[in-house]
């Protein structure tokens, strides 16, 4: 899972013609309005129905699926503050995404798994005959596949499962192409611990303009690590009652981008997973930055739920 | 004057100190709490085995002939069925077997899936026709995403 998405659709003021995003502005077109609103009907499809599963922190994948004919919907609030972008001369950038996801279990071993997330930006400049820039708009959409490749459940609870996740990013701007991504993640399951670590490449071969890279979403290609620690707090052992659990989370959350842009963050939180339905809260803050090409996170909190159907 | 040429470099470690909140202490101290003691262990009173809370749940076990019953195509008549699973880590995944049971098993009443015990206990409406045999619940429980080791019937 990406830190933050791309974005569209934001009114511009004509102070800001020095930026990328006017540039994009002024290409708005019927058609693009066209494929918004296709895109747009697609994300409301996502929303009615999500990615996600047991054990799955915010930031980190698990190779953890819902089984066959089996939903799971899972939507997160994330708020992002991040700091001054050298690109467009922004001084800060506040931005609130509402990240829809949902995971389809479509056979043994693989899930589809499509997000359609929207966010909300605000932007204040350095420049003080800018105006700030504010605004909502679709992020981009993500199908992807998950499969599992390998599965060894070595007692009641205890397991260790791998799966292969490869999907597209579709950007939503004014013109719709693909950033194909792929990844690779581990679950373990020992008891009260579970770790999660997940590996992935994103292809940016139309990537967006540098000021609208929050992390991964171009114009570079990709690499990201992530890896989480779960430790079940309540109860210590599953009881026959046991109808729900608390989790606390630690995560890292690593990103390189080929731009030479590398990061690494590190993101506490707490989950509570019951069987059908489950709530997380996460913050996540820099460990280690050395970001030339786009603006630098100062610190983020999430909270979100997910429901299996 | 947006270019990337004013950009200076921000290469550096971040002071942990200044982004350390409340709510991150306490998740910090949970998780070191936790890790402190993770071979805390107990006595299983069935087996008299001791575990460590990383072998927490049973290993089910399973003889020759639970593993012939699994691949059986013969109807199971009784109704209720036990499912003896491993991999059942969470409760979201048992979620996961009792959808599918929902869904897949004719005449499936009540499921109760017990996260201690690593079973899933299936009643089934008397009366009802079609019955599924053990390699049906064998396929049930593996499309959920666990190993069936074992049925019993009463």
């Amino acid at each position: 899972m990406r830190y933050a998405k791309t974005k569209n659709g934001k009114p511009k003021s004509e102070n800001t013609s020095s930026t990328a995003w006017t540039n994009s502005d002024t290409r708005h077109s019927a058609a693009s309005l066209h494929v918004r609103s296709s895109l747009f009907a697609l994300s409301l499809l996502a929303l009615a129905a999500s990615s996600a599963s047991a054990q799955e922190a915010m930031y980190t994948a698990a190779a953890t699926m819902p089984g066959p004919g089996s939903y799971a919907l899972r939507q997160q609030i994330h708020f992002w503050q991040f700091g001054s972008n050298p690109n467009d001369g922004s001084e800060d950038h506040s931005m609130v995404e509402l990240h829809n996801a949902l995971a389809i279990g479509l056979d043994r071993g693989i899930a589809l798994n499509l997000a359609a997330p929207v966010s909300w930006d605000r932007k204040t400049f350095t420049d003080e005959s800018i105006e700030d820039d504010e605004g909502w708009g679709f992020d981009d959409l993500e199908a992807s596949l998950k499969f599992r490749v390998y599965q060894n459940d070595s007692g009641g609870i205890n397991t260790v499962r791998a799966a292969l996740i490869g999907g597209l990013r579709l950007n939503t701007d004014d013109q719709l192409y693909a950033s194909p991504f792929v990844s690779g993640v581990v679950t373990v399951v020992q008891g009260r611990h579970g770790f999660n670590q997940e590996v992935g490449f994103t292809l940016n071969p139309n990537g967006l303009s540098p000021d609208d890279n929050m992390g991964g979403d171009g114009p570079s290609d990709a690499v990201h690590f992530n890896s989480a620690y779960v430790f079940r707090v309540f109860p210590d052992r599953f009881k026959s009652d046991t109808v729900g659990a608390w989790y606390a989370t630690i995560e890292m959350n690593g990103l390189y981008e080929t731009s030479g842009d590398t990061e690494l963050r590190w993101s506490p939180g707490f989950m509570y997973e019951g069987r059908r339905w489950g709530f997380e809260i996460m913050a996540q803050f820099p460990l280690y930055q050395d970001v030339n090409h786009r603006a630098e996170l100062d610190w983020a909190i999430g909270v979100g739920w997910r429901y299996l159907f | 004057m947006n270019s990337l040429s004013n950009a200076t470099s921000s290469h550096r470690f971040l002071p942990l100190a200044s982004s350390l909140t409340a709510a991150t202490l306490v998740t910090v101290v949970t998780l070191l709490a936790g890790c402190a003691n993770p071979g805390s262990t107990t006595a299983d009173t069935t087996s008299g085995a001791v575990k460590t809370d990383m072998d927490e749940g049973k290993v089910h076990a399973a003889s020759a002939a639970d593993t012939a019953f699994l691949a059986s195509d013969e109807p199971i008549a009784s109704n209720t069925v036990v499912l003896f699973a491993n991999g059942l880590g969470c409760p979201q995944c048992a979620s996961n077997i009792d959808l599918l049971i929902k869904k897949r098993v004719p005449g499936a009443q009540d499921i109760y899936v017990d996260l201690s015990d690593g079973t899933a206990t299936v009643d089934i409406l008397p009366g009802t026709k079609r019955r599924l045999s053990p390699k049906q619940y064998h396929d049930i429980v593996g499309d959920a995403g666990f190993t069936l080791v074992k049925i019993t019937s009463r």
